[in-house]
């Protein structure tokens, strides 16, 4: 067994790789774009999130069903499957689902042949094999809980403050502690989703980095963070582990690969930062279609091949720029849509580094196109949608990047019973109430607090040379309908 | 056009046109929304979806998205295996901590 | 179909149903259809907020005690004409009941409850442990002593089912008001007169409390004292998977309770005999715990091994309205005219909700009471009449 590639099956058919990547950009880099297909209307999906939030790369691995490829990372020998080649999704059925646009109206399982009642019991014969995606593993191939180390409870030590997520904010805030803090963070390095991209990104632009002032004063920053957080050592970086559950009043849930770790904390800190957020239009779930973080995850943490890649970027802010700046380092054609005003400098860079770039056109819909490529109809900005038809525009790519404000994460915070409410300027649900405060009481012991900080509240810590006149709302025009 | 899909939750595969339909048929909140359209019920549990949801059940009732009541999020935050959980000492028992909301 | 929160209530009605759970709901519906003109359904959350949707949706005859085996045995019936009946999907599914035990001494009060199911004419059946596994076939049976099995016990979607009662009742020109909350009752000379809640007060002389676990709270109101006391129990989803597990299996040695519904996901509890018996909303907690996941999943695999690799995908907690036999009350208060219960159900309300709502509709309509409900009614813990029934789990 060599160690500089690994084998894998899937369909029967071996696929190299290095090692060290996820099956699903094994996957990517030898064509195959669709990883699964949605459940109802058969729709092509694949990559989106990379970060094993959403349903789009789930596939069988090793017998074991609704696996996130993205997260996986491939072993030799290991065999992996599509899930949804069953009867009911088989060959035309596909077509025919994802054209249909009415087949199935919402609810239509409560409403079809209710009556009589012998027909009813046929149809629920009928539709129970169809629910549920994926089989149950079969007998013998379970992972046997003794078997899981857990040797992430001996890692965590005895920290009273705990602060989830290990970006600027998280930084900021662990530099700012008094008493020793514990910084947890999914990535292995401290710096945030962002993070090893804009080091990247600023060492590859070299003195051609002043031209992208979003990122040269970014970059500052974060190295800045690093730097005073180092110089505390009573403070533990400890990276791998995502808090995977919040349980009242103060129980937080840990995971580092398989391994579980409970901990009741006095404060915590919650500064996970956002999601993406990839809008509301005609085939957003289109195989191709990412947010920036998603791309920073797969090209740094799975080493992507982007070569000779077409790639189009929408929107605006530091992730168009930076997403711009890495792809283009590493040999992929950028296309660039302008969706404000502006980044006059960054502009200019553009210009020199001959990407393509469009303004003055918003996104109206994405569709996949050829081979695993996908196509993006922009509109006029100023035209009507029965305008004339250069106001039209189509462009054609591997990989789309749509850079909109990102979506704060609230889950766990919210499991610990603070109250959420829907803030569009911000992004999303964020604790009812911040912006006065940051910290929260919700319903825990005397004394234990949660502050919600940075991205997860809304805030934009990357970027601190606010353009005059920007709007908080950075979403590219058009996904946000 | 061959894909005029625009899907409000991608792991149930609710377009945002039947999110729409089923606030016609009398579903006027979130909590009746996703049990009766599956939406946020699916793997990501929401994180893909619930906001976008929330914010277009602001415009359909017509009143400002902090006003728009949200469903409990429930744990775990990601999918976790019975193994994985069974794994872990029984935690000692809690009681009740507060009155209700 | 149902008015947005902003409309207020009218100002009069025949009868006042509060909760709309399945009891709240199937009561009206029985009465709308016995001919009761303008229905009110009031409920504080929405519909389904209650017990009922956050239960398990567990139908079973395998009970102890007569009464129970021949509601749930009524009510199955129901529940297999439902679909057609509500003109809605209910997706009720029976799968049967396996009902396992890791005692020997539990063997002869399983094999007397077969007798008695039998003579009731429900199908349960004994079976020795190997025999278990021609039902569920990657069971570990190694601690399980001996089982009983019926075949026509089953599942429902709850929310379908509340749904569905829903729709009809709104045919029927019920009408229900969600997000709205009972504050007060008004009785005078021992006739209910009004309800008062946060949406205007209702003129009516009918009540009828289905509030599930705020019963207790809402008979206070009138006067009424319930013994119900209320426990949290927790519950979870898995993954949705395509069919494997068929029946719903429950153990009365630990209280795990599994099936797989007709979406593919595994639905399950426990119950947790830390669990204090609590005495109203105030001390109600419904939030998750993790004692409670790690207890499941251990008991999970400790019978379905196979499990292992099954990711859970949430968990939930609701409350029991538990009564001191374990028992539904049922009926009204001598000297209150006007007043009706129909609460207690102990962790089984789902499964009997139909079968109470139509029995109670009649004996509301009529005032002719059935042997059912006489017997369930509130006096028997001072009469003394109360058995108990051994078959509680969850
Ligand atoms: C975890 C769990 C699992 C269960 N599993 C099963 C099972 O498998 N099978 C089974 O048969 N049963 C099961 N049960 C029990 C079952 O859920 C209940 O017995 C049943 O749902 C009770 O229905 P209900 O209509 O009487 O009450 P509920 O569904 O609780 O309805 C009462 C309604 O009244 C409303 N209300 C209360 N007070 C007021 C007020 N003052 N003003 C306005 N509205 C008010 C409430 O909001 C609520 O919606 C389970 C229960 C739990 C908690
Ligand atoms: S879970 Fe893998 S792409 Fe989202």
């Amino acid at each position: 067994m060599s160690s500089d590639k690994v084998t894998f099956d899937f369909k029967g058919k071996s696929i190299s790789c290095r090692p060290g990547t996820s099956v699903a950009v094994a996957l990517w880099e030898e064509g195959v774009r669709v990883l699964s297909h949605s459940p109802k209307y058969g729709r092509p999906r694949g990559i989106s999130c990379a970060r094993g939030q959403c349903t789009s790369c789930l596939m069988r691995v090793d017998g074991v069903p609704n696996i996130r490829t993205c997260e996986t990372e491939v072993r030799d020998g290991m065999t992996v499957e599509r899930q949804d080649t069953g009867a009911f999704y088989g060959a035309g059925m596909q077509k025919i689902l994802a054209t249909a646009d009415n087949l199935f109206p919402v609810g239509f399982y409560y409403k079809w042949f209710t009556r009589p009642t012998a027909l009813n019991r046929v149809f629920l014969d009928m539709i129970r094999p169809l629910t549920g995606v994926g089989r149950i593993p079969e007998p013998g191939t379970e992972l046997k809980a003794d078997g899981l180390s857990n040797s992430l409870v001996t890692d965590l030590g005895d920290f009273s403050k705990v602060i989830v997520g290990g970006g600027p904010a998280g930084l900021a805030a662990a530099v700012e502690s008094s008493g020793p803090v514990l910084v947890l963070d999914e990535h292995h390095e401290c710096g945030g989703q962002r993070g090893t991209a804009l080091r990247e990104a600023t060492t590859a632009l070299g003195n051609r980095l002043e031209r992208f002032p979003v990122l040269a004063n970014s970059g500052r920053r974060l190295d800045g963070l690093i730097k005073d957080f180092s110089a505390r050592p009573e403070h533990t970086f400890l990276g791998g582990v995502r808090a995977v559950a919040g349980y009242p009043p103060n129980g937080l849930l840990l995971r580092r690969e398989n391994d579980l770790a409970t901990m009741n904390f006095r404060e915590l800190v919650w500064a996970a930062g956002a999601m993406d957020t990839l809008g509301l239009f005609p085939g957003n779930d289109t195989p191709g279609l990412i947010g920036p973080r998603a791309l920073y995850r797969l090209l740094l943490r799975d080493g992507l091949d982007v070569a000779g890649r077409q790639v189009l970027i929408l929107g605006n802010g530091i992730d168009s720029w930076l997403s711009a700046v890495l792809l283009a380092e590493r040999g992929a054609r950028i296309s660039l849509v302008i969706t404000e005003s502006g980044y006059h400098t960054e502009i200019s860079a553009a210009i020199d580094a001959k990407w393509q770039l469009t303004t003055g056109f918003k996104l109206a819909s994405i569709r996949p196109h050829g081979e695993g490529q996908l196509a993006a109809t922009l509109v006029s900005r100023e035209s009507s949608p029965s305008g004339p038809l250069h106001s039209h525009l189509q462009l054609e790519a591997d990989l789309a990047i749509i850079c909109g404000q990102g979506k704060p994460t609230f889950d766990i915070p919210f499991q610990l019973g603070i109250d959420m409410s829907l803030q569009q300027d911000r992004g999303g649900f964020i604790p009812t109430g911040a912006g006065e405060s940051s910290v929260f009481s919700g319903r825990l012991p005397d004394g234990a607090t949660v502050a919600v900080v940075g991205e997860a509240i809304g805030e934009t810590v990357m970027e601190p040379i606010v353009p005059p006149g920007k709007q908080k709302n950075g979403h590219p025009e058009g996904s946000a309908q | 056009m061959s894909n005029p899909k625009t899907i409000l939750c991608r792991c149930e595969d609710v377009t945002l046109e039947e999110f729409r339909e089923a606030f016609s048929e009398g579903f006027s909140e979130l909590e009746s929304l996703k049990r009766y359209t599956g939406t946020g019920t699916g793997f990501c549990q929401g994180k893909g979806c619930m906001s976008e949801a929330a914010a277009e059940l602001a415009v359909l009732r017509n009143i400002p998205p902090e006003k728009v009541r949200l469903t409990t999020i429930r744990p775990p935050a990601e999918p976790l295996t019975f193994g994985q959980l069974a794994s872990l000492d029984v935690p000692e028992f809690q009681p009740a901590r507060e009155e209700e909301r | 179909m149902i008015p947005l929160s902003s409309e207020p209530v009218p100002s009069t009605a025949d009868a006042v149903i509060v909760g709309a759970g399945i009891n709240g709901l199937a009561t009206a519906y029985e009465l709308a259809g016995l001919g009761l003109k303008n229905i009110v359904v009031i409920e504080k959350d929405y519909i389904g907020s209650g017990s009922t949707g956050r239960c398990g949706g567990g139908i079973r005859q395998q009970w102890t005690t007569e009464e129970n085996i021949r509601l749930a045995q009524e009510s199955v019936r129901m529940y297999e004409g439902m679909s057609a009946e509500l003109g809605y999907q209910v997706f009720f599914r029976q799968g049967g009941y396996l009902m396992v035990t890791e005692s020997e001494d539990d063997l002869p009060a399983l094999r007397k409850a077969v007798e008695l199911q039998n003579i009731c004419d429900v199908p349960t059946e004994f079976l020795q442990p190997d025999e278990c596994l021609k039902i569920v076939p990657d069971l570990d049976i190694s601690h399980i002593k001996g089982a009983t099995f019926c075949p026509k016990d089953g599942t429902a979607y709850p929310f379908a089912v509340v749904w569905g009662y829903a729709r009809a009742c709104h045919r029927r020109g019920v009408k229900i008001f969600i997000r709205s909350k009972v504050t007060e009752v008004t009785a005078d000379q021992g006739e209910i007169r009004s309800v008062v809640t946060d949406r205007g007060t209702i003129s009516t002389p009918l009540l009828i409390n289905c509030a599930g676990p705020w019963a207790r709270s809402l008979a206070a109101m009138v006067g009424v004292k319930l013994p119900n006391r209320q426990e949290r129990h927790e519950i979870m989803v898995s993954e949705s998977l395509k069919p494997f597990l068929d029946p719903m299996v429950i153990s009365i040695s630990n209280g795990i309770y599994f099936s797989q519904s007709l979406r593919g996901e595994i639905v399950g509890g426990i119950g947790d005999p830390a669990e204090p018996q609590l005495e109203g909303p105030e001390s109600f907690d419904t939030s998750s715990g993790l004692r409670f996941a790690v207890r499941f999943a251990k008991a999970l695999l400790a019978y379905y091994p196979r499990a292992a690799q099954v990711k859970m995908m949430r968990q939930w907690a609701g409350m029991y309205d538990v009564t001191p036999d374990h028992r539904p009350i049922l009926g009204g208060i001598p000297g209150l005219e006007g007043y009706f219960h129909i609460c207690g159900f102990s962790g089984h309300g789902f499964m009997l909700g139909p079968v109470t709502g139509r029995r109670m509709a009649q004996f509301i309509t009529t005032g002719r009471s059935d042997k059912i409900i006489n017997s369930l009614s509130l006096d028997r813990f001072e009469r003394g009449d109360i058995q108990t029934d051994a078959f509680v789990v969850g």
